[in-house]
């Protein structure tokens, strides 16, 4: 037995540098906020083949930019069009992977802004890989079977733990969605603070030219000498 | 321990880099992440090239990325350039909309192709490596578990925190623009008034002067 432990060393130091080289684990979830520029198509692609995954779930917001809508396309590996949304501001879609049309492998998920010519759109999603019970724990429910001592004890912190772990993940779910609404709400806000602004001082100066023009008017029509009197009494530039 | 490390290296390896895209030659991909402050962020990626005999994407240890990152002031906080896969980490010092950017070094590379980038960014407590904290502070399973849960709590915490911050400057801003409005209108009815009653004395001066009236 001892023997044995002593050549399994080196496998073990091997796998441990390999799982530190190979970084961290990629979770279940993520979410990214880009840019997709005037009459442009920004598409990402996720792989999905583990078994242990049922299902997914994505859902998008239009954050800023021009009437805050874009186009999604989504299309499984087979190449079928899962989901058409036309210039919608928000959405959300959950994708079973046992169902005919979808299936394991290449997603693709497209955000088209061709329709709109002059504002790029800022656009949040989120991409969620549930398991059979619709969670997305990343691995945190594996690991507790090492223990031998106590095993009712461990079940017991086992469940809690991972009801804890589930709650806190909808809460952080939840928070980067209201995060996303506050983000689209907040340049609403800002767009109306500018066109207050611009729109006041053009009226203003638009005011004060109107006034010197009609004074301007007013007195080049009973002045002889000027051009633009006589075009007024007259119609003609000369007598 | 043998068999913890087959699961991690399991988990792992059937587990590949979460999302990928296309970029051309010189374009660049920018991704925002609204964090408050004193977040770490960690990003991995990984290129590869498109290969026209194969009419696939293959790994080509050439390419060079850029990686630019602003914080919310729009003061470069990192530019580095890295090799075909690479990771890059940093920790946000003010909260707000940090701009991270790749593009490549296009020198070594067939024009006009097309790079294939894997890419995954984790902030908050999902950057965290755990397996080095349980070896740091030599924490066993138990503990280790704890140790997420808690992160994950503070980091929601400091998210609602910001959140609340962030509502408040957006409570301020709709305020200015409904005290703007009101002030504005006032303002233009004022000069109206004013402007109406000069050019009313001015005129009349002027048609006294030519003895019109």
């Amino acid at each position: 037995m001892v023997m044995q432990y002593i050549s399994a060393k080196p496998v073990l130091h091997i796998l441990w540098i390999l799982c530190l080289t190979l970084g961290l684990t990629v979770g279940d979830e993520f979410d990214f906020t880009v840019i997709v520029g005037p009459g442009k198509v920004e598409c990402f692609y996720q792989t999905i083949d583990d078994p242990k995954y049922a299902a997914f779930e994505f859902d998008y917001q239009v954050v800023d930019g021009g009437d805050l809508d874009i186009s999604l396309y989504l299309r499984s590996p087979k190449g079928i069009q899962l989901v058409n949304d036309y210039k919608k501001n928000e959405g959300d879609r959950r994708i079973v992977l046992n169902e005919p049309n979808a299936g394991r492998g290449d997603y693709a998920f497209c955000f088209d802004n061709t329709f709109s010519m002059q504002s790029s759109k800022t656009v949040f999603f989120e991409f969620f890989l549930l398991d059979e019970k619709g969670e997305y724990l990343n691995g945190f429910d594996q690991a507790f079977k090492q223990e031998e001592q106590a095993e009712n004890q461990m079940e017991d912190f086992r469940q809690t733990t991972v009801r804890v772990k589930s709650s806190l993940n909808r809460i952080e779910h939840l928070q980067s969605q209201l995060r996303a609404v506050e983000f689209r709400d907040r340049s609403i806000m800002e767009v109306n603070y500018e066109r207050v602004n611009f729109w006041s001082i053009v009226h203003l100066c638009v005011m004060l030219f109107t006034l010197l023009v009609q004074v301007f008017m007013v007195r080049s029509l009973f002045e002889e000498r000027s051009t633009v009197g006589r075009l007024i009494r007259k119609g003609k530039l000369a007598d | 321990m043998l068999i913890r490390s087959v699961l991690l290296l399991a988990v792992l390896v059937s587990s590949t880099y979460a999302l990928y895209f296309h970029i051309a030659e010189t374009e660049r991909k920018c991704f925002i992440e609204e964090i408050p402050d004193e977040t770490m962020v960690i990003g991995n990626y990984k290129v590869q090239l498109f290969d026209p005999n194969t009419k696939g994407y293959a790994d080509y240890p050439g390419i060079g990325m850029h990686v630019e990152i602003k914080d919310p002031d729009d003061k470069v906080i990192l530019s580095k350039l890295y090799t075909s896969e690479g990771k890059f980490t940093f920790t946000s010092h003010s909260p707000g909309e940090h701009v991270i950017c790749l593009y490549s070094n296009s020198s070594s590379w067939f024009s006009g192709a097309q790079l294939r980038v894997h890419m995954d960014i984790q902030t908050g407590e999902h950057a965290q490596d755990y397996e080095k904290v349980a070896a740091k502070d030599k924490l066993n399973e138990l503990q280790l578990r704890i140790r997420q849960l808690l992160d994950q709590v503070e980091q929601i915490t400091k998210e609602q925190n910001y959140q609340r911050y962030r509502e408040e400057r957006f409570r301020a801003t709709s305020e200015s623009t409904n005290s703007r409005v009101l002030w504005w209108s006032m303002v233009q009815t004022v000069i109206l008034l004013l402007t109406g009653f000069w050019q009313m004395r001015h005129l009349k001066g002027f048609f006294e002067a030519k003895k019109l009236v």
